[in-house]
């Protein structure tokens, strides 16, 4: 790596940290895991051979650091639930409604990557549900808010899932 | 990973940012994760190896000398080979079937030998080399010379392999003609080392057979 790069990539991080730890914390919900994503982003773009073949830098570092937070979040659902084929799929199917079709026709990756995109709150409010199976008071207490706000984002969260899900098939 | 990072567009990147912060919501926080993270990579930064600018050029003058290498072993291989066959092809003969029917063999075995000299003046080694070996090599046992024929036989047949192995066989009494044979075997197998200390030992022997030849082999294959 030359100086020249050396000075460049401080000069990136400088101008984007706020904006890699945004979209990192978006996916993630969590603070420690979206700060070690920084520097995950940094080794990657240490390990480009040139920088010169990025054309638009700060999409490249937030599309790296979405992609990396997705990964993370993957492994972090993965883990947490101890997840085998199709649990995730069964655990949202215990509540019938009109979402269930294209969410058990989806494979668990897509269904947790686009889990991990919905807004922070709406994801943070399904996963309590669905996954950790908390109640909408027991999510209220936590997350701190009214028993309408949880149903709302659980309700709008599996909607938009649903969106995202049919949006990836068609693709 | 690029067409990963390329599937959503900048204005989303953005607005993802934007609302994680929102709902991260601690700016002073925020201000220490910062610092942090740029503390942390100029000192990952300090210990990274500066390297020259990188081209394709160095890369090109190697993969131009490895294929010139190969080329020059190739063609040093294919001419040394050619070498050797010619070697072996100028000054190879098969030998007349010295051989009597009658020495040193049972009674048995003289029509045998009788037959084996026919087929080796037809030239029909094939044969040659069947009757040989007939009877569980009843024949080569009872008399050890007749494996220089069978040695000649195979090398008419291309079998250098075989016949060098025939020939490294002591017990065949005429000495230098099996070590001019087996010299001959080993060139046309490309085994240059042995052959020259064949022909050395062939050359050793007083008042050898070929002894010219295979000076002048010697000298070539040096």
């Amino acid at each position: 790596m030359s100086n020249q790069e050396r000075d460049e990539i401080v000069k990136l991080f400088k101008l984007y940290t706020k904006d890699i730890f945004g979209v990192a914390y978006y996916v993630l919900k969590d603070k420690a895991m979206a700060n070690d994503i920084i520097m995950d982003v940094f080794e990657v773009l240490l390990k480009q051979d040139s920088l010169d073949h990025i054309d638009n830098k700060k999409a490249w570092l937030l599309g790296t650091a979405r992609f990396l937070s997705i990964a993370k979040f993957k492994k972090k659902i993965k883990t947490q639930y101890g997840l085998e084929h199709n649990n995730i799929q069964e655990k949202f199917m215990e509540i019938e409604d009109s979402e269930a079709p294209i969410i058990k026709n989806a494979n668990e990756e897509q269904l947790i990557s686009q889990l991990a995109l919905l807004k922070p709150r709406q994801s943070k409010c399904v996963e309590s549900y669905y996954l950790k199976g908390l109640s909408y008071q027991q999510i209220a207490d936590k997350e701190n808010l009214s028993l309408k706000e949880v149903k709302s984002y659980i309700q709008n969260g599996k909607r938009n899932l649903r969106i995202k899900l049919e949006k990836l098939v068609k693709l | 990973m690029s067409e990963l990072n390329n599937d959503y567009n900048l204005d989303d990147l953005e607005n993802m940012s934007k609302e994680g912060l929102e709902h991260f919501n601690n700016d002073e926080a925020l201000k220490n994760i910062e610092s942090e993270a740029l503390k942390q990579i100029e000192s990952r930064l300090s210990t990274e190896v500066i390297k020259p600018v990188k081209s394709n050029m160095p890369k090109l003058i190697i993969l131009l000398v490895i294929l010139l290498g190969l080329s020059f072993f190739l063609i040093t291989k294919i001419a040394g080979g050619n070498n050797n066959q010619n070697l072996y092809a100028s000054n190879y003969e098969a030998p007349p079937f010295l051989l009597s029917s009658t020495e040193r063999s049972s009674d048995s075995s003289v029509d045998a030998i009788a037959d084996i000299k026919n087929l080796y003046a037809q030239k029909n080694y094939n044969a040659c080399l069947e009757a040989m070996t007939a009877n569980n090599n009843a024949l080569l046992k009872e008399n050890t010379n007749l494996e220089l024929y069978q040695a000649i036989c195979l090398l008419e047949q291309d079998n250098a392999s075989m016949a060098a192995e025939v020939l490294s066989n002591p017990a065949i009494e005429i000495e230098d003609v099996r070590l001019w044979y087996l010299s001959l075997a080993q060139i046309s197998k490309g085994d240059q080392n042995a052959a020259k200390a064949t022909l050395q030992s062939l050359i050793d022997l007083p008042g050898t057979y070929k002894e010219e030849e295979a000076t002048s082999i010697l000298e070539k294959l040096q």
